[in-house]
């Protein structure tokens, strides 16, 4: 089977825009990013983190941070590490097996600082271990 | 000598915590803002970790939101609206100060009623007086707050090009749905 020069033209133009508006699609239904695809900026300690958010705490700003501390109450929607991160958990972590003093390490977005209540928010949050 | 510092040091510490006691507060308030157009694709966003703390002596109230804590259904519109109209980077916080009028803790019950709420909203580093209804009652020992207001994208200098004019309304609704609980 050959196709003339006119089809080829109109099958080449054809598959551009599929392809075309695959791309597009795809572009504007992005999946959200997880907070495995935010960049990781902080992996340590709780106490280091709070020295270094006092020193620039704009730097951290929308940034994953990988935080070891203790947790010291549990709320509603999430937890406290070291009395002043507020840790909101993602929506498919469950606090059930979490208790008052327990050494947790947690990943979350920082969302920023709360003058309101002088804590740091992250939110986003899922426990490693 | 003595014994009057002690008195007043008593005095001064059971009035501090009095004063701790007055509070209640909440860090995972929602928020919801809407800017559709009908026909149009949903233009509307939840954020879910609004702090918001109300002095129940005086009615003051007081509320703080992070831009990027906003999610959008779609993924593309929520960095548009991060990175072109509010200029999270740059402005961070939403925040809001001000009164419940008429507010006096003893008259609230389980029943819901209805105050007025005067205050300051800054967005984008603006300041801009605000009215609202809210819907206010006491359950269990944690208030809830219900309400709602319009702005318009000219009162935070928020430009809208042309292009998408048309899919963003020109009064923006913003919904409250607050449960405080008392800060000890």
């Amino acid at each position: 089977m050959s196709l003339s020069k006119r089809n080829k033209g109109i099958l080449l133009g054809l598959i551009l825009i599929i392809i075309g508006g695959y791309s597009m699609y795809k572009y504007t239904y992005k999946p959200h990013k997880t907070i495995d695809d935010i960049e990781l900026k902080f992996s340590g300690d709780a106490t280091d983190f709070l020295i270094k958010i006092k020193e620039n705490n704009a730097f951290f700003n929308d940034a994953a941070v990988q935080i070891k501390g203790k947790v010291t109450s549990i709320e509603v929607q999430g937890i406290n590490l070291n009395n002043t991160i507020f840790c909101q958990m993602d929506e498919t972590t469950f606090l059930s097996g979490l208790k008052v003093g327990q050494e947790v390490e947690i990943k979350g977005r920082m969302i920023g600082y709360d003058d309101l209540l002088e804590e740091t928010k992250l939110d986003k949050t899922v426990i490693i271990k | 000598m003595v014994s009057k510092k002690i008195i007043l040091s008593i005095l001064l510490v059971s009035f501090c915590t009095s004063m701790q006691a007055q509070k209640y507060f909440t860090k995972t308030g929602i928020t919801n803002f809407k800017a559709s157009v009908d026909a149009f694709e949903p233009v509307a966003a939840t954020s879910n970790s609004t702090t918001a703390i109300v002095n129940i002596a005086d009615g003051s109230i007081a509320a703080l939101l992070f831009m990027k804590s906003f999610h959008f259904e779609v993924a593309l519109m929520e960095e548009h609206f991060n990175e072109n109209y509010m200029d999270s980077d740059k402005f961070p916080k939403g925040t809001f100060r001000g009164y419940i009028v008429g507010f006096n803790f003893p008259d609230l019950s389980e029943t819901e009623k209805e105050y007025t709420i005067n205050g300051t909203l800054n967005i984008r580093g603006i300041d801009k007086e605000v009215e609202a209804i809210a819907k206010i009652k006491l359950v269990n020992g944690t208030i809830s707050l219900i309400s709602d207001f319009s702005v318009t994208p000219q009162d935070f200098e928020i430009k809208i090009p042309n292009i998408v004019r048309k899919k963003i309304s020109e009064q923006i609704n913003i919904t409250l749905e607050y449960e405080f609980i008392e800060k000890k």
